[in-house]
């Protein structure tokens, strides 16, 4: 009891120190200490990955993968795609958390090392950028408030039905927020291709949406 | 309208959240600490080789600095510690006739080191310089230096040398050149070799400004100013035995076409085979090779092999039926209470096609070996060698990247799927050339056909995978 109360201790000062981190991970359990993680700033779990520890890399992953998660599945065409992602892009943030200099949030700069490993793996397979059938395909008014209403788990097995490049241009425009130039840049296309590109994606989604039975008001 | 579409998507997506499979954090840090592992092993092997190739070089190079040094130093001692042994040798040369050159190397090989070969010179060059000096039309360190040009300094490597071919005079003598000043002799060809011809009578031919001792003067009162000033500004050159090493460095690069052999299920292996094409797989390779005897080597080194495949499938459309409930409802005229509403449920079902799902990638299976390889030469003309090689590889890690087909519905991603991770085994034959560029370095380009001998996946799985390939080895080989 003593020594779980010196460490009680110990771990009340390490969190504002961290200095001694590593060795409290070897001492305890960590996952006593899953309370605790609220306590830890993110400068300290920065700081306790820098140091390779492995409690705050813990902490650091239950914190941020659900929504990496979110993030990865948008890209990919299965959960276990996703996954694999999530893992590549961990590895890499644990790796180069150094390189980190404070500039922006750190929940961008992990999104960005989702998106772009995301988009490497994705890479392995043939992109398609082509129009796909849109024939039938009108521009039409859609029941916003129907799709509003749409459990997001539906929507994402909508998103994932776009043909892959669609998807990415979509994803990466609507949602991250990229210019069409940036997109352009990351794609290794013009961003003329990646306009059309989305353009298109936007009049697919549609047809599915109507698909799903969201149709005009 | 549709920028509605972009806002409702970026609302509910900005903070969509999903959870991960469970012990992904575990697999994740395994995977760090096997990457850290490999980086370590990797950069260690690295480190040793490179620490191998300096010492080589630096131990040969040694070596020839330091026959350069022992026949200064001892020049040197000679002049200082034994110029009374010297002249004594002078006057004995000068009382006797002239012994045979065997006998005077085998004097050089009793007392080691080439001490009494050295007597023999430096008698030369101090009668010489001595003659030069009566004589007063040149100076002294000039013509020391001209003398010194035409010395021969017999090492102790050099007299080991010449003993073992002298005692199998009549086996062949192996390859391998001897420099004597700027002349180049091979091994077996060297005049000094020739049992009709002694060392001095080949010496004079080739250095006719070598004096001869029955030509030298009675007076041999040589100054010490004079013999030290001598051996102090003679840089003498050095006369190497070149043989090459046993030892040598290949490397090459390797463009070829990768293949497997499946076996299970007839229908599955159908299936894959319509699925995966090869295509166009590299293979690099770097090894050490040692020569066991002039036709035969032993080879051993370190293997990378990228294998390239092109998987296309599409799974077969499928019928999804749905159904849902709807309540209707219908007025009834009932005798007695008049009109009724009943209200009553149907169900409707609704089936739809939907196509199947595509898809395309590029499959990269990565093999890293360890190749341990027989070559042997089978026909040699000039510079061009015809070789033929096998041997086995023993397989120490393998990666997959890519999809395959588990079933005609369910495609899987390869890095996920039940990968054997210890290695891929292989037997080797390759046939090919090598033509020397120059003394040490040959051109080499052998194909060579690999066969799998373990399945790439785990033995439990329902069919066997064994790696096949042939692959074109271009490269370098570096005799030490």
């Amino acid at each position: 009891m003593f020594i779980i109360n010196y460490l009680q201790k110990l771990d009340f000062i390490t969190n504002r120190c961290n200095i001694f981190a590593r060795k409290r991970v070897f001492l305890l359990n960590p996952k006593k200490y899953s309370t605790k993680a609220n306590q830890l700033n993110e400068n300290d779990l920065i700081k306790g990955c820098i140091n390779n520890d492995v409690y705050c890399q813990q902490v650091l992953y239950e914190k941020f993968s659900p929504k990496m998660m979110g993030v990865s599945l948008r890209y990919c065409n299965s959960k276990m795609e996703a996954e694999d992602v999530l893992q590549d892009a961990f590895i890499k943030v644990f790796d180069k958390i150094k390189t980190f200099k404070g500039e922006g949030s750190f929940e961008g700069w992990i999104r960005k090392i989702v998106v772009f490993t995301a988009l490497k793996s994705n890479d392995k397979r043939v992109r398609k950028f082509e129009p796909g059938n849109l024939d039938n395909i009108q521009e039409q008014s859609l029941e916003s408030k129907a799709i509003s209403n749409m459990e997001t788990a539906n929507l994402l097995s909508i998103l994932q039905e776009l043909p892959e490049g669609y998807r990415t241009v979509f994803n990466l425009y609507a949602i991250e927020g990229y210019s069409h130039k940036e997109i352009g840049t990351m794609l290794e296309v013009s961003d003329v291709t990646s306009r059309t590109q989305y353009s298109r994606a936007k009049l697919y989604l549609i047809k599915l949406l109507a698909k799903y039975g969201i149709q005009r008001i | 309208m549709s920028n509605d579409i972009e806002n409702i998507f970026k609302e509910k997506f900005e903070n969509f959240e999903a959870a991960p499979r469970a012990g992904l954090f575990e697999a994740i840090q395994a995977k760090r600490k096997k990457k850290r592992r490999a980086i370590w092993i990797w950069s260690s092997a690295a480190i040793l080789l490179a620490g191998f190739g300096l010492w080589h070089l630096t131990s040969s190079l040694e070596e020839n600095i330091n026959l350069a040094n022992e026949s200064s130093i001892q020049t040197e001692r000679n002049v200082t510690e034994e110029k009374a042994a010297e002249q004594n040798y002078i006057s004995e040369q000068q009382e006797s006739p002239r012994a045979p050159e065997k006998d005077q190397f085998q004097m050089n090989r009793s007392e080691g080191k080439g001490v009494v070969a050295s007597h023999t010179t430096k008698t030369e060059y101090l009668e010489h310089s001595q003659k030069e000096k009566a004589s007063k039309n040149k100076n002294t360190k000039k013509q020391s230096n001209d003398v010194a040009s035409t010395r021969k300094i017999v090492n102790s490597e050099l007299a080991d040398l010449f003993e073992k071919i002298s005692d199998d005079k009549n086996e062949s003598t192996g390859k391998g050149k001897l420099y004597f000043g700027n002349k180049e002799y091979d091994v077996d060809k060297a005049p000094i070799f020739d049992s009709n011809k002694d060392l001095n009578q080949a010496s004079e031919q080739d250095n006719p400004s070598i004096v001869k001792t029955e030509d030298t003067d009675s007076d041999l009162t040589v100054s010490k100013e004079t013999i030290d000033q001598v051996a102090n500004n003679t840089t003498l050159p050095i006369h190497r035995l070149v043989e090459l090493s046993k030892w040598s460095i290949e490397a090459s690069a390797s463009p070829g076409i990768g293949n497997r052999r499946l076996s299970g299920e007839q229908e599955y292996i159908s299936l894959r085979n319509e699925s995966e094409n090869p295509k166009l797989s590299y293979a690099f390779d770097i090894r050490t090779l040692y020569q066991l005897s002039p036709k035969l080597n032993i080879q051993l080194g370190l293997n990378a092999t990228i294998r390239n495949e092109q998987f296309d499938y599409t799974t077969s459309n499928k019928i999804i039926t749905t159904e849902r409930e709807e309540t209707k409802y219908e007025t009834v005229i009932h005798p007695v209470l008049g009109e009724i509403i009943r209200k009553y449920t149907v169900v409707i079902s609704e089936s739809e096609e939907v196509s199947g799902l595509q898809t395309r990638t590029n499959n990269k299976f990565t093999n890293i070996t360890i190749p341990i390889e027989l070559e042997w030469e089978l026909w040699k003309r000039n510079r061009i060698t015809l070789i033929g090689k096998g041997g086995l590889t023993a397989g120490i890690y393998s990666n997959a990247q890519g999809s395959m087909i588990l079933d005609p519905d369910k495609v899987v991603s390869l890095h996920s799927s039940p990968y054997k991770k210890a290695g891929i085994h292989s037997a080797n034959a390759g046939l090919g050339i090598a033509v020397q560029a120059t003394r040490r370095i040959s051109l080499i380009a052998y194909p060579q056909v690999r066969i799998g001998l373990n399945s790439s996946y785990s033995n439990n799985s329902a069919f066997s995978q064994k790696e096949t390939g042939i692959y074109t080895h271009v490269g370098l080989r570096i005799r030490l």
